[in-house]
């Protein structure tokens, strides 16, 4: 009989015919992990949880987003005004029966709180696949811990990821991804999830894109002999998944620019092409070299702590080089000079919790006797140097994020609005106060975002007189920060009088 | 309208994701040890039933390789009609060249069928164990040793092993025919045993003779025999044992028109349809077997409704004039489609290994767009059946076979 011709994928295969022997269930066996990952979810939540209405400061991604959801959760529109496919709207679908049941069952009604609740939700799940991620990658479960520490501790980490923003809602859907595809037992199952999860991210935000090397590598592990369905499953339904954006561009005839609508590729060449780049982060006052600044004066310690960890990850840890490519491609991206989003970091504090932890998992493993005495004081004394850093940088970081109220003066000044106008009166407010305004009772004609008065033409048809038709005016910092973008904005402050200050916000009435 | 249309969507898409996840169940966890190729130990005798009905010019050679397995202990029951003198002269040739290895039964039953073949024959066994084989089929030579040592090591009443149809590149819709067999084999089947039912299928299928013999042999009026004996094993308890070797399947020919192809089709799934209207899988020992067992006959008239996808969702977008939401609903069941055409190169791949013949763009170009015309033919055929079945008529509607999956394939010849 012929036995040397075989190729190798032609290993005679058996169907079991005899059902497996009973093994220990999978409780059982994780029984020390699911404990642990529980409390280290738990903690996180309740670190994260901790003033998350007062700090950091309202946002203006953050009011987009949730004025997006409120407007898909009561006109059944993806967004209040024109949705211009600056994003694909899973993140804020996602948030629609998220304010429903917190509207219903707990009595939040106010979709920008609901919107910070979320968060701390988003963040226990993170921080549980952040634990398991570390396990998965067969580092002790003390550096588990301690990358959920880092994750959650991280001063920079703490001044994004309370904001309601499509970067954290995004975050459990990537690490879930990472988390499947390394599935110790390579089952084929992880491969479709891993697929429809990451699918899923990019759905939520396009950069998450960015992790799609990362999860195929993690594809890699385990998989020989059936690598070619393995990616292929992967391609098709990831690809399957994520075309349902531009698709949905195709049935509302937006794929391609035209005259008079937005366009799904519009938006992209915008966003790829014409956006000013901020600089490489290499070059002396660019843009992106204050802003990597900003994050080294923030968490210095986990941002040049990951370079050594991605190094010794990459060596000694094979099952860690995907997420450890995956890092390095986002440690660069500030240097090559194109456009930096502000919330960026989002993206780099957990990969670099995980990389650090994973990093130091290798060291103390390969420096450290094989004792369980010398392993833990090995751990104990890093986790007594590790904590040093985030709680000094944390106490340093202005005002702090679990004391203050950076929220009051928006209050104030929408509670002032409230008593004070009528909603037929003419708003001209930033979107912070607009979903606040528009909750309140006041209309969308005639409470507007303030960009809209100089390009959105049906509200410019409605008021042809541009800011002389606006009653009142609202100063905030965004509006400030735009300035001469929004020239109406200007010229109704230049013609309004102050009428209640807050802080640096302050509301004007428009002389006419 | 909206709402029937999200509800077909709904169960489009999971019809297709679930036959997808059976077609990829034998990849799902990392490979099983290996099993090394055996030598015969004879510890069993095998009787070998090739039923013919005008297959003269195929059979002759199909007996002698037969003739030629790797095993001590075996004959060779070439069955023919008593209407049908040119198959009986080639099976007597055949037996006069092997004697002692090749007996020739003739069947005498009126209308013929392949039941009524294999039970003429069964009360001329002598061996332990009953194997079948379809006249044009091409078995490996280390095949009984194989399955000598499942039946040995294992405690089953029956062992499937695999078949392969060969000719992938004949026509359009053969690269879509042979997948079909290759995943049924290579995991389907497996998935079935694993859920303790199985429909059978109609070669390279082993029984013990006491097994067959206790059942009663095979439904004489069954255009499906195969999987009725199959889900009869399985209400009765017994084990069956399912074998996939790439280099130990029996090699088959994909038919090469359309209108064989339907008459193939419609053949097995009005036998599906008998078997389930017979109603004996009720006799299974449980609801969920039960309710698997209705799900896995229906699967014919199911997998037709698949085929529906693709004209459903364009009526989606044009006629209906639906919600962009619901729109976009439609075309959810697309997903696990483009997947299974992605998964189904895989196969195609390994398809060409096992057929010692490099598949070629065309190929997968065929599998790619023809999936909707195969899936018409499909349910085209599911029709027909459920037609006849519905009219009574239950005659034996043949495949002819030219021996295309022979011709072309040298080295399979140099291989073995």
């Amino acid at each position: 009989m012929s036995t040397a011709t075989l190729p190798r994928h032609a290993t005679p295969l058996v169907a079991p015919t005899v059902p497996a022997v009973a093994k220990p269930s999978w409780i059982a066996r994780f029984r020390p992990d699911l404990w642990l990952v529980i409390v280290v979810s738990v903690g996180a939540g309740i670190v994260h949880g901790i003033n998350a209405l007062g700090s950091p400061m309202p946002n203006d991604d953050e009011a987009t987003y949730v004025s997006q959801a409120w407007a898909l959760e009561h006109f059944g529109t993806l967004s209040h005004y024109t949705y211009s496919y600056d994003h694909p709207p899973l993140g804020w679908i996602l948030l629609v029966p998220w304010n429903w049941a917190l509207a219903h069952l707990a009595g939040v009604t106010d979709v920008w709180v609901s919107g910070r609740y979320a968060m701390v939700l988003v963040h226990m799940i993170s921080a549980a696949l952040v634990f398991g991620l570390v396990r998965r990658l067969g580092a002790a479960r003390i550096a588990g811990v301690l990358a959920v520490a880092m994750f959650t501790l991280s001063p920079l980490g703490q001044e994004w990821q309370s904001l309601t923003l499509l970067d954290n809602i995004g975050t459990p859907f990537v690490l879930g991804a990472c988390f499947l595809a390394l599935d110790p037992k390579a089952r084929l199952g992880r491969t479709v999830w891993a697929a429809a999860l990451l699918a899923a991210a990019v759905l939520v935000k396009e950069t998450n894109a960015l992790f799609l090397p990362g999860v195929l590598g993690a594809l890699w592990f385990g998989t020989r002999g059936r690598r070619r369905f393995v990616y292929v499953l992967f391609g098709t339904l990831f690809s399957g998944l994520v075309a349902f954006y531009p698709l949905y561009a195709i049935i509302k005839g937006e794929l391609f620019e035209g005259p008079g609508h937005v366009s799904l590729l519009w938006s992209i060449k915008w966003q790829l092409l014409s956006r000013a780049g901020s600089g490489s982060a290499l070059v002396v006052g660019s843009g992106s070299n204050m802003t990597v600044l900003d994050w080294l004066s923030k968490d210095a310690f986990l941002l040049i702590a990951t370079v050594p960890a991605l190094a010794i990850t990459g060596w000694r840890v094979p099952r860690a080089r995907p997420l450890a490519f995956a890092t390095l491609v986002l440690f660069i991206t500030p240097l090559r000079g194109g456009y930096l989003p502000a919330p960026f970091p989002i993206n780099l504090i957990w990969p670099a919790a995980i990389i650090t932890a994973v990093g130091l998992d290798a060291i103390v493993r390969g420096l450290v006797p094989r004792s369980r005495l010398t392993r833990a004081a090995a751990w104990i004394l890093v986790t007594a140097l590790l904590a040093a850093f985030p709680l000094q940088a944390a106490s340093k970081a202005d005002g702090g994020f679990w004391a203050g109220d950076k929220r009051s003066n928006y209050e104030a000044a929408g509670a002032w609005l409230k008593q004070n106008t009528r909603s037929s009166d003419v708003l001209l407010v930033d979107n912070i106060l607009w979903i606040d305004m528009i909750q309140a009772g006041h209309t969308m004609d005639s409470t507007i975002w303030f960009y809209k008065l100089d390009d959105d033409p049906e509200i410019q048809h409605r008021y042809p007189d541009g800011w002389q038709d606006v009653d009142y005016v609202v100063l905030t910092p965004i509006m400030n920060h735009v300035g001469e973008e929004a020239p109406s904005s200007q010229a109704a402050v230049r013609n309004g009088t102050e009428v209640a200050r807050y802080g640096d916000i302050v509301i004007y009435r428009v002389r006419h | 309208m909206e709402w029937v249309a999200l509800v077909v969507s709904a169960c489009l898409a999971l019809i297709s994701a679930t036959a997808l996840a059976w077609m990829l169940h034998a990849w799902w966890e990392p490979d099983a040890p290996t099993v090394p190729r055996r030598v015969a130990s004879n510890a069993l005798s095998f009787s070998l039933l090739a039923p013919a009905r005008h297959e003269e010019t195929v059979f002759g050679a199909t007996l002698d390789r037969l003739a030629a397995l790797d095993h001590e202990d075996y004959e060779v029951l070439a069955i023919v009609g008593h209407d049908d003198p040119g198959t009986t002269a080639v099976a007597e040739a055949a037996s006069r060249r092997h004697p002692g290895r090749i007996r020739v039964i003739v069947d005498n039953s009126v209308p013929k069928s392949k039941p009524k073949a294999l039970n003429t024959a069964l009360p001329y066994c002598r061996g332990d164990v009953i194997g079948i084989f379809d006249a044009e089929d091409v078995v490996h030579e280390g095949l009984l040793a194989a399955v000598e040592h499942r039946f040995v090591t294992e405690d089953v009443s029956a062992v499937q092993a695999g078949v392969q149809l060969i000719n992938f590149w004949s026509t359009w819709f053969s690269c879509h025919n042979a997948l079909e067999y290759y995943f049924w084999f290579r995991s389907r089947l497996g998935y079935q045993a694993s859920t303790g039912m199985i429909p059978l299928g109609g070669n390279t299928v082993f029984f013990k003779r006491d097994v067959v013999n206790e059942l009663g042999g095979w439904d004489d009026d069954c255009l499906a025999e195969d999987c009725e004996i199959g889900i009869r094993l399985s209400s009765e308890g017994h084990r069956v044992s399912v074998m996939y070797d790439p280099d130990l399947v029996t090699r088959e020919e994909a038919p090469v028109t359309v209108s064989e192809f339907v008459r193939q089709r419609t053949r097995w799934d009005q036998g599906f349809l008998q078997v389930l209207l017979k109603g004996y899988w009720m006799k299974l020992p449980s609801l969920r077997l039960r309710m698997w067992t209705l799900f896995t006959l229906s699967t014919p008239l199911l997998s037709a409704l698949v085929g529906l996808t693709i004209p459903f969702t364009l009526l989606g977008i044009f006629v209906l004039k639906l919600p962009d939401a619901f729109v976009l609903a439609t075309f959810v069941p697309l997903v696990p489609v483009l997947a299974t055409v992605g998964v189904q190169w895989v196969g195609l791949v390994d398809l060409g290994k096992i057929a010692g013949r490099r598949p070629r763009l065309r190929d997968f170009a065929r599998i790619a767009l023809g999936t909707p015309a195969f899936s018409l033919m499909l349910g085209w055929a599911a029709i027909r059946a459920v037609g006849r079945q519905a009219r009574g008529s239950i005659s034996w509607e043949k495949t002819a076979h030219t021996g295309l999956h022979l011709h072309g394939v040298t080295s399979l010849e140099e291989a073995a």
